[in-house]
């Protein structure tokens, strides 16, 4: 088939407001997907995903479609995660499309996660479909909705679909749209071979499978293909589409989109972004926007029970094999033990990758609040990295500490101009640029701290704006900046994991804020637990957890000796999350209190 | 050693329900006394072959409502039971049953009872479905004591919704000057599904905070201990002499035999058993439920009861029986903290301990490791 009939696009979507009821409806109505055998959101396979609603592996299906003009059109649908962790991904995946569908709910309306998105989207030069869905909910009303585009997205909603995945209405329409608005691929068969790496993924029969967009030339089994970026040559072994199930063909062509596998040992080898080109013909440029993803976010991951550890090693590893974005380093605590320092892209990641280990490998782990990278000046004249406040070195050799400052990029409606100011300027914030996108629309960029990023930032902003702002950030520098270490002790004994660093001004307040979260965190125990915040040895606040008052049956006769003893064990079930750090239970909460700090309640 | 053992028996009729028991109980509506003796009879039968040749220690009847069975059925239901060497023979007595009843348990060989007085305050009284009044108590007592009982005891609650320090110190003038030899303090337990619980979550009762729970206890301890009684156990309070021989049985890790619907058993062997909670199934012969706890469980079970009694349990006890030590560092810390007694030859509460023995045992438990001195048990 020529490329001429080829459609690539991806849908852009806010959580809830249908993405994957509407790529199941598309596949079913291509016949791709018996309606009997429809898994309920067939795009999003990991059980994560469907409890959290967030795409988090894109996958992609190729599904043929008779249009009304008669004719036979390949339409590759590619499916794009959809959080701010993953905006490189979400980049990769818009810029092997030429189209994408923006998916709104017709009641809810336009929402700020989708925005950035649609800019990414556009940036990339897509074709942007506009399509309300849910026009079946009784609270449905696509003419405000279509307003709120033009309004808030910019983009023309005049000819946006009218559809209901639920219940199929419009769905012959949105499939013509995409054979009519999408362009054609426009990639030249007898270039030589570009292919794009959309997602890879670690397969425990075949090794790495790459999902690739052939851009230019040809590919066929048994070529041997280089990774530009990576500068390695591998063999074609096989290769073909899904659609969504696999089909394996003999070559895939310029406008194609499909699964290539060739000996990839690690993905490390095959990351998203790199160009596959002919080792025999190569090309002379990659294709543009490869970016090597680092983990910006480390947090330490312990398992509760001490003889779990080689477990986590264990499963960390087989993570790392599908997420190429982890990193882990042994670590040891001295309140927590042997354990691991985990690099993460961002809050989400993290989240998402310490519940996958709880779940899919059945661990209790303790994880430790997520610090940045800073970078440490020392009176020796050497730098060194630090990826948790335990790692600060002696204060008496430090010279500088240096933070890393991200600059954030945020799109709004302007009546929200004033909250975003606000909750910049609490964070630290210094702005760079302020300037309007088009009437009613502002685009402010920031520099600020990343540690004031990281942990809540996103769904601050989420909440100060309505959901109406979206922010994309990148780390640009290190900058000096006045830290102190803030040392918790429990009991006179310093709990390493529960540390901060914080901007000196602020430590004080912090110390206060810390211990008193914790008091709320940490429940009664036998003895009275000294909760004492400071800097070096100078205590600078502290509370007390009061000992049990009474903790005693009235009554324990016959029958009760052995149902005492059941309620022991279930008890002991509730505590599994809790770390003893010498005579003191700490439940995990606390350990995330850090978090909190310095935040509303 | 000199095998030690009691017997329960579990008599499920009430006049009516008291809104806090938890405890199996049928309505009284003239029960089948005919049966119900016979099914203890079978069951003793059964029975008697898993414990020493030895007559028990110590008879034990509950309820329920003891006292509700006839007089002229308490021979019958006593006399195969104990015998020579049975050093206690106890009942539970509702103080409105207690004139007539008692003499006709004494003469079947009672030689304890207990009375269920827990409150002389109206409103209290009230709320717990109790009726007996100071001077009908003040009657009973009086004229249990010349009754021939060998000894007897209090019943006695606080931390009652609304309750307040002086009224507890009230009831402890009243129950003092009864001149009881034995008193069993019992802070009002709000049981899973009882009328009080549901009243509590319906937000029409308040349980007492932790700190006036512990006020009101200490103020017991004191006032109990100044009168002669002293503390052998969370609960429970007595002249020298006059401690409950059977529930220290329970508390020192002894068999027991229990007979009745929902009556638990613990057999020498380690066995554990509970009877169906249905008073017809059970007359007709529905099996008990068995349980046999590993040397960890056993060894907890060990702890939850033992603990509790003033003397402790022998330290030694828990690895040789079972294999199983509690973590030194731990015992260090609870030593330090008055938790658990200086005692190197005793598991036993400190003077810190008793309104926390739970976290205690919960503590001791959960350090439990399997320990180098486990010798296999004889």
């Amino acid at each position: 088939m020529s490329a001429e009939n080829v459609r690539n696009f991806a849908i852009i979507a806010h959580i809830d407001h249908g993405k994957s009821t509407l790529a199941d409806r598309i596949l079913e109505r291509t016949g791709a997907v018996e309606a009997r055998d429809m898994r309920q959101q067939l795009l999003d396979s990991m059980d994560i995903e469907r409890e959290r609603g967030i795409t988090i592996k894109a996958q992609t299906a190729s599904i043929k479609y008779v249009a009304r003009d008669g004719k036979t059109y390949t339409l590759n649908l590619i499916d794009t995660p959809g959080h701010v962790d993953f905006t490189y991904e979400v980049s990769r995946s818009l810029s092997a499309c030429e189209g994408a569908i923006l998916v709104v709910d017709a009641a809810q309306g336009v929402e700020a996660q989708t925005l950035a998105n649609v800019y990414l989207a556009i940036e990339a030069d897509l074709e942007v479909v506009p399509v309300i869905n849910k026009i079946d909910l009784p609270s449905a009303n696509p003419e405000e909705v279509r307003r709120q585009i033009e309004d808030l997205v910019g983009l023309d909603a005049s000819d946006a679909v009218l559809c209901s995945a639920k219940t199929g209405v419009g769905i012959d329409d949105l499939l013509e749209a995409i054979v009519a608005r999408v362009p054609a691929p426009k990639g030249d068969l007898n270039a030589p071979l570009r292919a794009l790496i959309v997602d890879s993924w670690f397969d425990n029969y075949v090794g790495v499978v790459c999902l690739v967009r052939v851009v230019d030339g040809a590919l066929a089994i048994g070529d041997r293909v280089k990774l530009m970026a990576a500068d390695r040559v591998y063999e074609v072994n096989r290769l073909g589409r899904f659609t969504p199930a696999s089909v394996e063909l003999k070559q895939l062509v310029a406008g194609d989109v499909g699964f290539v596998i060739a000996s990839i040992k690690t993905i490390r080898d095959a990351r998203v972004g790199d160009t596959m080109t002919l080792n025999r013909a190569p090309a002379l440029t990659a294709l543009p926007g490869f970016r090597e993803v680092k983990p910006m976010v480390y947090s330490g991951i312990y398992p509760v029970d001490s003889t779990d550890y080689e477990p986590l090693r264990d499963a960390l590893e087989k993570l790392r094999l599908n997420d190429s974005a982890i990193s882990s380093d042994p670590e040891s605590s001295d309140a927590l033990g042997l354990g691991y320092r985990v690099g993460f892209l961002g809050k989400l990641h993290m989240e998402v990758v310490q519940e996958r280990l709880e779940r899919e490998f059945n661990l209790d782990l303790v994880t430790t609040a997520p610090s940045v990278v800073y970078r440490v000046d020392k009176r020796d004249g050497t730098q060194v990295e630090i990826r948790s406040p335990s790692q600060l070195p002696p204060l008496q050799e430090v010279e500088a500490i240096r933070e890393p400052y991200a600059r954030l990029t945020l799109h709004c409606p302007e009546q929200y101009i004033g909250v975003l100011f606000k909750l910049l300027e609490e964070r630290r914030g210094a702005q760079v640029g302020f300037e309007y996108s088009s009437p009613g629309r502002v685009v402010i960029t920031y520099d600020v701290p990343y540690a004031e990023v990281v942990y809540d930032f996103f769904d601050r902003l989420k909440s100060v704006s309505r959901g109406y702002a979206s922010m994309d950030y990148e780390v640009r520098e290190w900058r000096v900046s006045d830290l102190v270490k803030v040392d918790i002790l429990l009991n006179g004994e310093m709990v390493d994991a529960l540390s901060m660093l914080c901007h000196r001004d602020a430590a004080y307040h912090r110390g206060n804020d810390l211990t008193r979260r914790l008091k709320e965190h940490i429940p009664r125990q036998m003895w009275d637990v000294a909760i004492q915040a400071a800097i070096g040895s100078r205590v600078i606040a502290r509370s007390t957890v009061k000992a049990y008052r009474k903790d005693v049956t009235a009554k324990c006769y016959g029958g009760d000796i052995s149902r005492k003893r059941k309620l022991l064990d279930r008890q002991k079930e509730g505590k599994k999350r809790m770390k003893s750090v010498g005579s003191v239970e700490i439940p995990q909460e606390a350990f995330l209190a850090v978090l909190r700090v310095g935040q509303e309640d | 050693m000199k095998a030690t053992w009691g017997v329960y028996v579990h008599l499920p009729w009430c006049k009516r329900r008291c809104p806090y028991c938890a405890f199996y109980i049928e309505a009284d509506h003239g029960p089948p006394w005919r049966r119900f003796l016979d099914a203890v009879g079978r069951d003793w039968q059964a029975r008697r072959a898993l414990f020493p040749l030895d007559a028990p220690r110590t008879v034990s009847l509950g309820g329920g409502t003891p006292s509700r069975l006839p007089p002229e059925h308490l021979a019958e239901l006593l006399t195969p039971l104990r015998d020579g060497q049975t050093v206690e023979c106890s009942a539970e007595v509702n103080p409105e049953d207690a004139l007539e009843w008692v003499p006709a348990a004494v003469a079947a060989g009672v030689d304890r009872v207990s009375l269920g007085v827990q409150t002389f305050h109206p409103r209290h009284a009230r709320l717990l479905n109790r009726t007996c009044s100071a001077p009908r108590a003040l009657q009973v007592a009086r004229a249990i004591s010349e009754m021939g009982v060998r000894t007897w005891s209090v019943d006695l609650m606080f931390a009652l919704p609304g309750q307040t320090i002086d009224e507890l110190d009230h009831d402890l003038d009243r129950v003092l000057a009864l001149e009881a030899p034995h008193v069993s303090l019992y802070g009002l337990t709000w049981e899973d599904g009882t009328p009080l619980a549901r009243a509590r979550d319906l937000g029409r009762l308040v349980a007492p905070p932790d700190d006036l729970w512990r006020e009101m206890y200490d103020r017991c301890v004191v006032r109990l201990e100044s009168a002669g009684l002293y503390r052998y156990e969370v609960s429970n309070f007595a002249r020298p002499g006059h401690e409950s021989a059977h529930n220290l049985l329970y508390w020192t890790g002894a068999p027991y035999l229990g007979l009745g619907p929902s009556a638990h058993g613990f057999a020498p062997d380690g066995g554990r058993w509970r009877d169906v909670a249905d008073v017809d199934a059970w007359m007709a012969g529905a099996p008990p439920e068995i349980e046999r706890p590993d040397p960890e469980d056993a060894a907890k079970d060990l702890l939850v009861g033992g603990l509790r009694g003033r003397d402790g349990l022998r330290a030694a006890d828990l690895p040789e029986r079972f294999g199983f030590a509690p973590d030194p560092a731990l015992v260090r810390r609870l030593v330090a903290a008055r938790l658990l007694a200086d005692d190197p030859d005793r598991l036993r509460l400190g003077a810190d301990g008793w309104p926390v023995a739970d976290a205690v045992v919960r503590a001791l438990a959960e350090g439990l490791r399997v320990s180098a001195r486990a010798r296999p048990s004889c």
